[in-house]
């Protein structure tokens, strides 16, 4: 049985006197340890998908048909006290803007800990270790220090890391990332993108990862879908989609890709 | 649903106002009775088939009173935002749009006037030009202008470093064409909003104004000076003081809820 | 080839905190008539300051020598949304740059105007339009529409593409492209994303903490940076993109 399985997933807004669809029969699965990509522009329908698979779309105006099933358990009809059980601790997420994701007023050791004090009972001294170490395994060169800073006091790509220490923290099966590096300078993005590959090859955590940057889902995933206005368009290996893409869209995105003076061939 | 909500409120406010208005506009031609004619048989009378509010304490009519006195009202209070708009709209968009010491002075001075309580102004105004209605308009007129130049500024300031008027810069356009032509029309929604709402506290304003005894002099009929007649009779025809404060408050109520239902 | 800009010894100080920061550090260079100029950095770096100074739009803090030898240097910017006035159609957006400067009568203005919409490959339609109406796409082609009316021999284009979804972007460079081999402008590119500047420029210049790092042609920043910076900045391009 895969982890992860989401079968026929729909989700429609009501909004005065229309009813907008956001997203049209998203199948998708996944198994142990994978890395998905989902590939889309803006309005694809690649972020409602990642929200609904982490809980956070329960706005009572957007309805949600279909199914999420993670180890068994269909999220979309679940009582809320099992999916707070899991969403926010089997799964856990990690947004595109650091600084918005990160409450202002708080340090960021404490906030690296909310996981484990919503979904365990340790001591503070034992979480603070955790925290540290979680903040030294995200190669924070001074994981002391990070943990006593505040948000605004860490660069752009300090604080990415410190997020994936919190996601990380209470050991998820699934880590769902939503444009983490696009808010980041080129350098940091090609580490965070390094660290990722590292977490899910020692710890085996899958990691579903939303972009709108094709050639990047392609140096990270195995798998990718690709989506366009709510609906999926194509999907399968990253190899086969970018050497032998079938649809038309998924052949406009690559060709839209900026030649890269650096790969030969 | 939020759309039925809002059209309800729209309606009634439409009615309410409407209602003041259509009483405004025929007193300007015709009243039921002179409202100025004392008649002592019918001293602090109620209301009657023939006077639809009662009589006040001098026994004029006081339906036909408060026809002349809305109209009062809605004078002084309509004045009253067109000087604030208009002169906030100058004081704003100079120094939102300038910036440097022009702006810190100005702010300064304005900051002033905004923490002076408006009665005390309005005494100096009334005690150096006399009581009546252009002096109370001059007055409430200043008190306003303060609130109207900080939205004006803030909202110039916002414009002034959006890209496109760096663009219009690079064009070479004047200063008096950016503000003109760029920087004002995008101004509208500011000023409705402000407009809608400054013209709900002239009206309180005048008539709170009126009540001390500020505006429109005796025997000429305010509905805040009404009130305050009203006041000493309270207790043997309360009808004297309610029918103006009613009409007070149809006035604002039906303002801010049509305002509320164009919300958008 | 004739110079199209001149810059020499430009800084831009702010002061932050009662202290002294410079945004723009010493910076010179020169842009040729009719080439594309790029300039790579990363967020904070300080191209934008250095764009605004080198336009004057930056009035205070600026150091240095900047000289122009085209009329009326014009600029794009990033984000499409504050570029164009919310308030005015689009056929006032393209007639203004024409109406403030040029005695063209009313004839001559929307001639041109058609002209130029033809350029960016627009339909004559979205004259009535407000800039809310358009797509992000639509936008940008409207923003590159204006800057150019006034035929402008030196643009600066600030990261035009990277607030536009993917399949946009290439078609906006294209378009960029084709204008610069019709129109021969010279045009400073600035942008993050280095295979962007690769495409389009044949100079490229390097900027970190407010300095240039390296200038020079393409194939040597890209292929043999000497500064340190610059070859980190390569290696990442390098992993980031490839496999």
């Amino acid at each position: 049985m895969s982890m992860l399985t989401v079968k026929d997933l729909c989700i429609k807004v009501h909004d005065r006197k229309t009813t907008d669809t956001l997203v049209y029969d998203v199948d998708l699965s996944m198994d142990k340890g994978d890395i998905l990509g989902i590939v889309g522009e803006s309005g694809s329908g690649k972020t409602m998908t990642a929200l609904a698979i982490a809980g956070l779309l329960s706005r009572h105006d957007m309805e949600k048909s279909g199914q999420i099933i993670f180890e068994g358990i269909n999220l979309l009809e679940v009582e809320r006290k099992v999916l707070r059980k899991i969403q926010g601790n089997e799964i856990t997420m990690v947004f595109q803007e650091p600084l918005n994701s990160f409450n202002p007023l708080k340090k960021v050791g404490w906030q690296v800990e909310e996981g484990l004090r919503v979904h365990t009972v340790m001591d503070k001294c034992e979480m603070k270790e955790r925290a540290i170490e979680a903040l030294r395994d995200v190669e924070l060169s001074n994981p002391e220090a990070v943990y006593n800073s505040y948000p605004h006091e860490l660069s752009g790509g300090m604080r990415q890391r410190a997020m994936i220490a919190a996601a990380m923290i209470i050991q998820p099966k699934l880590i769902i990332a939503d444009e983490p590096t696009t808010a980041l300078d080129v350098t940091i993005q090609a580490e965070i993108v390094e660290l990722l590959k590292r977490i899910n090859k020692e710890r085996g955590t899958a990691i579903l990862f939303i972009s709108h940057d094709l050639s990047l889902v392609n140096t990270l995933c195995e798998n990718v879908l690709v989506m366009q206005n709510g609906l999926v368009v194509e999907s399968g290996r990253c190899e086969n989609i970018f050497n032998n893409p079938k649809e038309d869209y998924t052949k406009k995105l690559i060709s839209a890709i900026p030649k890269n003076p650096f790969y030969k061939g | 649903m939020k759309d039925k909500n809002k059209r309800v409120k729209f309606i009634i406010g439409c009615v309410l106002t409407g209602l003041v208005f259509i009483m405004m506009l025929s007193g300007i031609f015709y009243t039921p009775f002179d409202p100025m004619e004392m008649d002592p048989s019918t001293k602090l009378m109620g209301p009657t088939l023939s006077h639809i509010f009662g009589c006040d304490n001098f026994g004029r009519d006081i339906f036909s009173r408060v026809m002349v006195g809305v109209r009062e009202t809605m004078l002084v209070a309509g004045s009253v935002v067109i000087i604030g708009t208009l002169v906030g709209t100058i004081v704003g968009t100079i120094t939102g749009y300038y910036g440097g010491w022009l702006d810190e002075i100005i702010m300064r001075l304005n900051d002033a006037v905004l923490a002076f309580p408006s009665v005390l102004l309005a005494l100096l105004i009334i005690g150096l030009l006399g009581g009546g209605r252009n002096p109370l308009i001059l007055a409430l007129g200043i008190a306003f202008v303060p609130s109207f130049a900080r939205i004006v500024r803030g909202e110039v300031l916002r414009i002034r470093n959006l890209d496109f008027i760096q663009c219009v810069k690079l064009y070479g356009a004047s200063d008096l064409r950016i503000i003109f032509v760029h920087i004002l029309p995008n101004l509208k929604t500011v000023l409705l909003s402000s407009v809608l709402i400054g013209f709900n506290n002239a009206v309180l304003a005048e008539a709170g104004m009126s009540y001390l005894g500020m505006g429109v002099q005796p025997p000429n009929p305010s509905l805040g000076r009404m009130l305050s007649e009203a006041q000493a009779y309270i207790f043997s025809n309360p009808l004297n003081a309610i029918f103006p404060g009613i009409v007070i408050v149809m006035m604002i109520l039906g303002f801010s809820l049509m305002a509320g239902g164009l919300e958008k | 080839m004739a110079d199209i800009l001149e810059v020499k010894n430009l800084s831009v100080k702010f002061k932050k905190d009662k202290k002294d920061f410079y945004a723009v550090k010493d910076v010179s260079f020169t842009v040729k008539e009719g080439e594309i100029l790029g300039l790579a950095g990363e967020s904070g770096c300080g191209k934008s300051t250095l764009s605004r100074a080198i336009l004057g739009i930056q009035k205070k803090g600026v150091e240095g020598y900047v000289k122009h030898y085209a009329k009326r240097p014009q600029m794009v910017f990033q984000d499409p949304a504050g570029s164009l006035n919310p308030a005015k159609k689009i056929s006032f957006i393209l007639e203004e740059p024409i109406k403030v400067k040029g005695n063209f009568d009313k004839e001559e203005r929307k001639r041109r105007v058609l002209d130029m919409l033809k350029k960016v490959e627009l339909s004559e339609e979205i004259l009535d339009r407000y800039p809310h109406e358009l797509s992000g796409g639509q936008r940008q082609r409207i923003c590159i529409a204006a800057a150019l009316m006034q035929e402008p021999r030196f643009l600066i284009a600030d990261e035009p593409v990277s607030a536009l979804d993917v399949t946009v972007q290439s078609q906006i460079l294209k378009l960029l492209k084709k204008l610069h081999a019709e129109l021969g402008i010279a045009i400073l590119f600035i942008s993050h994303d280095l295979r962007v500047i690769y495409d389009l420029c044949e100079r490229v210049m390097v900027m970190k903490d407010g300095k240039i790092v390296e200038m020079g042609e393409k194939e040597d920043v890209y292929f043999n940076p000497k500064d340190d910076y610059t070859k980190s900045l390569m290696n990442a391009a390098k992993t980031k993109y490839v496999k």
